[in-house]
């Protein structure tokens, strides 16, 4: 789905230079529900980003879907970032002067879909996320968690492969925060995507297949979901 | 799945398309972020009413002084002094006073005054430079709407349009009420300062020219304006989306 060979960031604007990523590989299954955790810093936005096509690495290559993202033009990453990928922010991030509907029809617009057909599939994804009796309703009128359910339907309305998640709880309360992270679990078990999230929220790990520790740069270690042991208010690892 | 830029026909195609919107569907989201963000667009379409408040007072009111000196002199130069009868004796008189009260040059009038001229054209660059300070400012404060579209697949080309539809809708409308206001002032100053003859004398047909240019003059700060703030917007990075400053 998605494979990083070797993949380094330098970020040259800083005096000296910062080195972001030093070689990283990891390859994400299709389906899986992969989280990057990581001190800030330590270069898990950066991967995080690379993933999403949101970024080119200085060195090594990155394959969305079989592509290599470095090698394509700005109109190529619009229609991968429209077609393949959809994203969910900290902030929301929806546009305030549509509707509910009008918010998850606009990237299917993008992507060229007929619009009646885009409106019936967007009501289905508002009845799917709970929110089909909101769908006039504009993004300022609804609370924080309505906000990210409708972001978690406007990011899976081309039915991307993969669904890009930074911090999807980090303004959210406690209870919220499980409810949209058991939300983007279901979907994505149900529509087979892949969701990779960055995040501090240790509910998220409950529901990872996959945890990616970032530090340095370099991935410390990857844990698959078995060895991982959430106890309240910290995580350990089941070996130590 | 895989190798989906193939490139070939049916996938190119798609791809031109991609990150489009139809100029009605960007009408009306522009229509809405104007609405949703209108006490901001209130006031930077005011400092264009403001503005053609002036042009066209000015323009007006020139052209009503230019009317007035013009029939004066026709009066005077078609009946000389001896044949003129008291009506019109008296008629010359009150436009005469009427003028040197209201200020006007009398021979300055028909030419022209270079001073109007030189306001008209700082007031517009002062606009000008007010729109784009607006504009930047509401772009700087819109970028992760941007960047989200960008996220969603907009191309650069959609960014611009949006921003260019959107001052050109304020530049009209604030151009609009401008014209309006900027003729009700001077058809009130040119009844103050000279009773019925500033009426009988008020430019129409002329008037509507001038009005004309004051409305284009509008349009064309407000876009003018919001050409640089238009670039910064185009030139927001999708990744700016993520960011959680601000």
């Amino acid at each position: 789905m998605v494979r990083l060979l070797d993949v380094a960031k330098t970020y040259e604007t800083t005096d000296p230079p910062t080195v972001a990523l030093h070689g990283v590989s990891l390859d994400v299954q299709r389906g899986e529900y992969l989280s990057i955790m990581g001190p800030s810093g330590s270069g898990k936005t950066t991967l995080f980003n690379m993933i999403g096509g949101l970024d080119k690495p200085t060195d090594g290559m990155i394959f969305i879907d079989e592509v290599d993202v470095a090698a394509l033009d700005s109109y190529e990453l619009a229609f991968l970032r429209c077609r393949k990928i959809g994203y969910i922010f900290q902030g929301y991030n929806l546009l305030p002067m549509l509707t509910a509907l009008e918010n998850i029809v606009l990237p299917m617009i993008f992507a060229n879909v007929d619009p009646d057909e885009a409106r019936e599939h967007a009501y289905g994804l508002l009845e799917q996320v709970g929110l089909e009796n909101r769908w006039t309703h504009r993004p300022g009128r609804m609370s924080g968690g309505q906000q990210q359910r409708l972001a978690i339907a406007r990011a899976l309305a081309n039915r991307p492969s993969i669904v890009l998640a930074d911090e999807p709880t980090g303004n959210l309360d406690v209870q919220t925060g499980a409810e949209i992270i058991r939300l983007l679990k279901e979907l994505s078990s149900t529509m087979d995507v892949t969701v990779v999230s960055a995040t501090h929220d240790h509910k998220m790990l409950d529901v990872s297949d996959r945890v990616v520790w970032i530090r340095d740069g370099r991935i410390e270690r990857i844990e698959r979901r078995e060895d991982v042991r959430v106890v309240v208010g910290s995580v350990k690892r089941s070996s130590a | 799945m895989g190798g989906f830029l193939e490139g070939d026909a049916l996938l190119s195609e798609l791809q031109q398309r991609t990150g489009r919107l139809p100029t009605r569907a960007i009408l009306a989201m522009v229509l809405g972020g104007l609405r949703v963000r209108l006490l901001r667009n209130a006031v930077t379409a005011a400092t264009i009413v403001l503005a053609i408040v002036f042009l066209s007072y000015t323009g007006l009111a020139n052209q009503l002084s230019y009317n007035l000196v013009q029939a004066l002199t026709a009066l005077e130069e078609t009946t000389g002094p001896a044949e003129m009868g008291v009506q019109v004796q008296d008629q010359v008189r009150e436009m005469q006073q009427l003028l040197r009260y209201a200020g006007v040059n009398v021979e300055g009038a028909l030419l022209g005054n270079p001073l109007d001229t030189w306001l008209i054209v700082m007031a517009m660059l002062t606009c000008t430079v007010g729109i784009a300070n607006a504009m930047l400012m509401s772009v700087t404060e819109r970028f992760r709407e941007i960047a989200t579209m960008k996220c969603l697949g907009a191309l650069d080309g959609l960014v611009i349009k949006t921003f260019l539809l959107e001052s050109l809708i304020l530049g009209a409308l604030g151009a609009t009420i401008g014209i309006v206001l900027g003729s009700v002032v001077a058809l009130l100053t040119g009844v103050l300062q000279f009773g019925r003859f500033g009426i009988q004398y008020f430019p129409l047909s002329e008037g509507i020219v001038v009005l004309g240019w004051s409305l284009l003059a509008g349009i064309a700060v407000s876009v003018a304006g919001s050409l640089y703030p238009v670039v910064v917007a185009a030139r927001m990075k999708p990744v700016d989306a993520l960011r959680v400053d601000e």
